[in-house]
């Protein structure tokens, strides 16, 4: 398995790279100048302040040697760029650091991402489990229509919608419970640990909710379908045979298998919800990776966008190998040579 | 509507040339105004009484949250790449109050701030000189003094023997400075411009308060000997939230891009601030605004973009007012490149712009319930005391048809009428024009089609073509008719120069007119804004008949806040907007 792990971490490199140049290329490619935001100040500056500027982002250079030193860093004069020597390029905002700002807005998109995961994956097998259960009955369809429709919704629409509704039950209450932008507030540092709790969760729970009704509706399809299937098979034909009470044939025999395909979707799923979260960060302006992705598209900023990319394709990459790997571990016929 | 953001910073303009320049008059608290009992609430009465309006009994403390509508993204405007009205917003009242031009257009000087005024020393080279109160210190106590200046001066000089890897937002006005020198402990400024410099504007632009070079000193910059050291002195006012303060407001904490706290400066020499914390939010979507308020995440805004829909949706929102208005902070314009092949012939450019309607067009996009402000002239609005009306006279803008067949008929041309094809007087077809503006512009779209329509009606095809970078689309002169935004402030001098004369790398449309370019030297030479604002009109006259550039509409902004405030009023002729007189907010007292 350790092999198997390096072979495929190995071969995620050429993948990253290609992912890289297309990204590189289609930012280069798109006709908006990082320069615009200078070149359009009244009174205008200095044509030497904007050739410095050039010059610090690298647009003196060609295209494919911007990447050549976006990627080694040879033949930089500003110590400030080369990917194999950990350095993520200028920012068009001098005062922002790419790297640390990846790093950062990283811990605070994550948060969002795994809470809504973990919550949605809950409820998604729980209602999978009751409708396989009972198939067919008002309690399935009423599960698998709101399932469809949390599908059918787009992330926007449902991050405005959720937002919305908590905006009203505050109006209603007449108490802010529910925060609509930010994660914490502005004066979280001098709360009280109590407070900082009631604090996050004001913050965390719309958004949260946003991303966990999109997320619940993946979950409940394949926990279904995964029941079914196995609630159909032999050996819980047997189990029950057996004369096994109903609730250890369906804990044991039933949801334990079921789970294996579903636990294969958890890491897609993952990834599926931090593209959710860029749009749903945008709506609730949590100061993630998504709205720092949507600053730097709208900048021009290259090094920016290429450096959110890049983490985001190690996290799929990762992502999808745990997720084989964990496979592995939960169904004892695979084996990876 | 969003007015992209480069567009919105320009609203900056000369005023916040220099950032320090920005500044507040003093405090104006329940105590000392001059009627105490005075209240006023709502901005209804602020039409006519602009700089006195909403206002009413403070309460002690409180706290304000005030939006602002895109991530700023720095801590200073000494550097081009960190300047916009943003960074403004974020950083307002940390440095000294100077002056400001109140909602009315009036210009003050802060009392607190000056012993002496700023006045001329002597006209050849033009020098200025003026006296900080002994009081004015910084937070940490250190006098602020005229080395404070300088270190403005060598940041915006353009002098690589000053400052090297500075990348100042503009030189136009600290680079004519030969010298600035202090007397009397630092405290006397004196700053002498280069033989034969002038600018008419030196009452406001060269009266800065300063950035706080000691800090640079103490962070190990040897700013004043070593240029490189200068420059990263720069980066580094750039880069680190300031925790010091000149003015009535320091910053508590604050994150790049998303949130500011500012509390009242303690060692603020002026009066202190009513409330006791202002937290600036960013919030940049528009479609957030309004939740955003309703659920009191935020107390008011003053967002540098206009969006119809969530104008019309504040009366909606309970426990709030606002206002809509513009003094031409950006104004919207149509431009014609005048070395098309076709559009080169002024007869044409002139048919073109009387075809136009402008008053049709600007209800049509904004409706009746927004108020606009037609743009009569190219550099002052109808709200500026110098402002006089050119396009009326010339027709342009009235959508007159009948008016611009004839103007084109008696040039020759044929074919002026709905559905025929314009032809020359050399029996050439006029080819379809090409009508540009930045993609996702909704406004600009709207006019573009509406353009097309009037032009029609003379036998001229419009193409529509949007643009997705508007900044390489104008430099590299790719368009025939494009429709941008430009802005104007109660400075004006350096833009006369800047937009519309031949060699100016900003002159988009390539006018080229020597008796322009003659003007906008002579303006610069005045010694007095009213001089100048003279010349300046008979500039905008010769410019108007250029028929090059047809001005639409002064693009209006809007401001809302919470009932409970007071002391805040929408201030067209600043940069800052409703932030210019924070200090003087305060929580509406119960009784």
């Amino acid at each position: 398995m350790l092999m198997y792990s390096l072979r495929r971490l190995l071969a995620a490199i050429p993948v990253l790279l290609a992912a890289s140049v297309f990204t590189f290329l289609l930012v280069e490619l798109s006709p908006a100048d990082p320069l615009d935001e200078i070149i359009f100040q009244i009174p205008p500056p200095d044509p030497e302040t904007i050739q410095s500027f050039r010059e610090r982002l690298y647009q003196d250079r060609p295209m494919w040697e911007r990447y050549w030193l976006w990627l080694t860093g040879l033949g930089q004069h500003n110590g400030d760029i080369g990917l194999l020597q950990g350095r993520f390029g200028p920012s068009t905002s001098e005062a922002m650091h790419i790297g640390t700002e990846v790093s950062q807005r990283a811990i605070i998109s994550l948060r969002l991402v795994f809470g809504a995961t973990l919550i949605g994956a809950v409820l998604g097998i729980f209602a999978g489990v009751v409708s396989a259960l009972k198939q067919y009955s008002k309690v399935d369809h009423t599960f698998t229509s709101l399932g469809f429709l949390f599908l059918a919704m787009p992330i926007f629409w449902v991050a405005a919608l959720v937002r919305e509704t908590g905006v009203r039950i505050n109006d209603v209450v007449g108490y802010r419970f529910f925060a609509t932008f930010g994660a914490t507030s502005h004066n979280y540092a001098q709360m009280s640990f109590f407070e900082k709790v009631q604090d996050v969760v004001a913050h965390l729970t719309l958004p949260t909710v946003a991303l966990v009704l999109s997320g619940y509706a993946i979950y409940h399809r394949y926990q279904r379908a995964s029941m079914l299937e196995v609630l159909n098979s032999d050996y819980v034909r047997l189990a029950k045979a057996k004369g096994l009470r109903h609730r250890i044939v369906m804990r044991r025999h039933a949801l334990r298998n079921a789970l294996i395909p579903v636990s294969v979707i958890l890491t897609p799923a993952i990834i599926t919800a931090v593209g959710g979260a860029v749009i749903t960060e945008t709506i609730f302006r949590w100061r993630g990776l998504g709205v720092y992705l949507v600053d730097a598209i709208n900048n021009s900023d290259v090094f920016a966008v290429m450096a959110v990319v890049l983490f985001l394709g190690i996290f799929v990459i990762l992502g999808n190998l745990l997720a084989d790997l964990m496979l592995a571990v939960l169904d004892p016929r695979i084996r990876y040579e | 509507m969003r007015i992209p953001k480069r567009l919105a910073g320009l609203a900056a303009v000369a005023m916040a040339g220099a950032l320090a320049v920005t500044a507040c008059s003093p405090p104006e608290t329940e105590d000392d105004t001059t009627d105490p009992g005075a209240v006023d609430l709502g901005w209804e009465g602020c039409e006519d009484n602009p700089d006195a309006c909403h206002v009413g009994p403070v309460a002690e403390g409180g706290e304000f949250t005030m939006m602002i509508s895109l991530p700023f993204e720095g801590w200073s405007q000494l550097r081009a790449g960190a300047n916009s009205v943003y960074v403004l917003q974020a950083v307002e009242g940390i440095f000294p109050n100077l002056s400001r031009y109140n909602p009315s257009g009036e210009f003050v000087y802060d009392e607190h701030f000056y012993a002496e005024e700023p006045h001329l020393v002597n006209e050849d080279p033009l020098t200025i000189s003026w006296t900080i109160s002994e009081d004015a210190v910084w937070n940490d106590g250190t006098p602020i003094t005229y080395k404070d200046v300088k270190y403005i001066w060598y940041n915006a000089s353009g002098n690589e023997d000053l400052c090297e890897g500075c990348e100042p937002p503009s030189t136009a006005v600290w680079g004519m400075v030969e010298s600035v020198e202090g007397a009397d402990d630092g405290k006397t400024v004196t700053v002498t411009l280069e033989e034969g410099a002038n600018n008419p504007e030196w009452e406001v632009v060269f009266a800065a308060g300063g950035y706080p070079s000691h800090l640079a000193e103490e962070e190990g910059f040897d700013w004043e000997n070593d240029p490189a050291a200068m420059g990263e002195s720069t980066v580094w006012f750039t880069e680190t939230m300031p925790t010091w303060s000149g003015g009535p407001w320091i910053i508590e904490d604050g994150t790049l891009t998303e949130r500011v706290v500012k509390v009242p400066n303690e060692n603020y020499w002026g009066p202190q601030p009513n409330l006791e914390r202002i937290v600036g939010e960013v919030v940049a979507d528009p479609g957030t605004w309004i939740p955003a308020l309703r659920n009191r995440d935020i107390d008011g805004g003053s967002p540098a973009t206009f969006d119809v829909d969530v104008f019309r949706e504040l009366d909606t929102v309970d426990g709030i007012h606002y206002s809509a208005g513009s003094a031409g902070s950006v104004w919207e314009h149509i431009d014609i490149m005048t070395e098309h092949e076709y559009l080169s012939d002024l007869e044409l450019r002139r048919a073109i712009f009387t075809a136009i309607d402008v008053e049709h067009t600007t209800t049509a996009i904004w409706g009746d319930d927004v108020p606009v402000n037609q743009r009569l002239n190219h550099t002052f609005s109808q709200l500026s005391p110098y402002f006089e009306d050119f396009r009326t006279p010339t027709g342009f803008g009235s959508g007159d048809v009948d008016a611009a067949r004839a103007i084109l008929e008696d040039a020759g041309y044929t074919g002026a009428e709905a559905g025929d094809t314009l032809t020359t007087p050399d029996g050439d077809e006029v080819p379809p024009i090409r009508f540009r503006w930045t993609t996702g512009n909704t406004n600009r779209a709207n006019t573009g089609e509406l353009v097309q329509e009037y032009l029609a009606d003379i036998g001229i095809n419009v193409e529509l073509d949007p643009s997705d970078d508007l900044g390489g689309m104008l430099v590299a002169g790719d368009y025939d008719l494009v429709i941008f935004g430009w802005s104007g402030s109660p400075l004006f001098v350096n833009g006369l120069t800047q937009l519309w004369t031949s060699p100016s790398g900003s002159n988009f449309n390539r006018i080229e007119n020597d008796e322009i370019d003659a003007l906008a030297a002579e303006a610069l030479e005045q010694l007095s804004l009213d001089d100048a604002a003279v010349i300046a009109n008979q500039l905008n006259e010769l410019l108007m008949n250029e028929a090059a550039v047809l001005p639409l509409w002064d693009s209006p902004a809007f401001d809302f806040i919470s009932d409970d405030f007071v002391n805040m009023r929408p201030n067209h002729n600043s940069s800052a907007r409703l932030w210019y007189n924070q200090e003087e907010w305060g929580v509406l007292a119960a009784d």
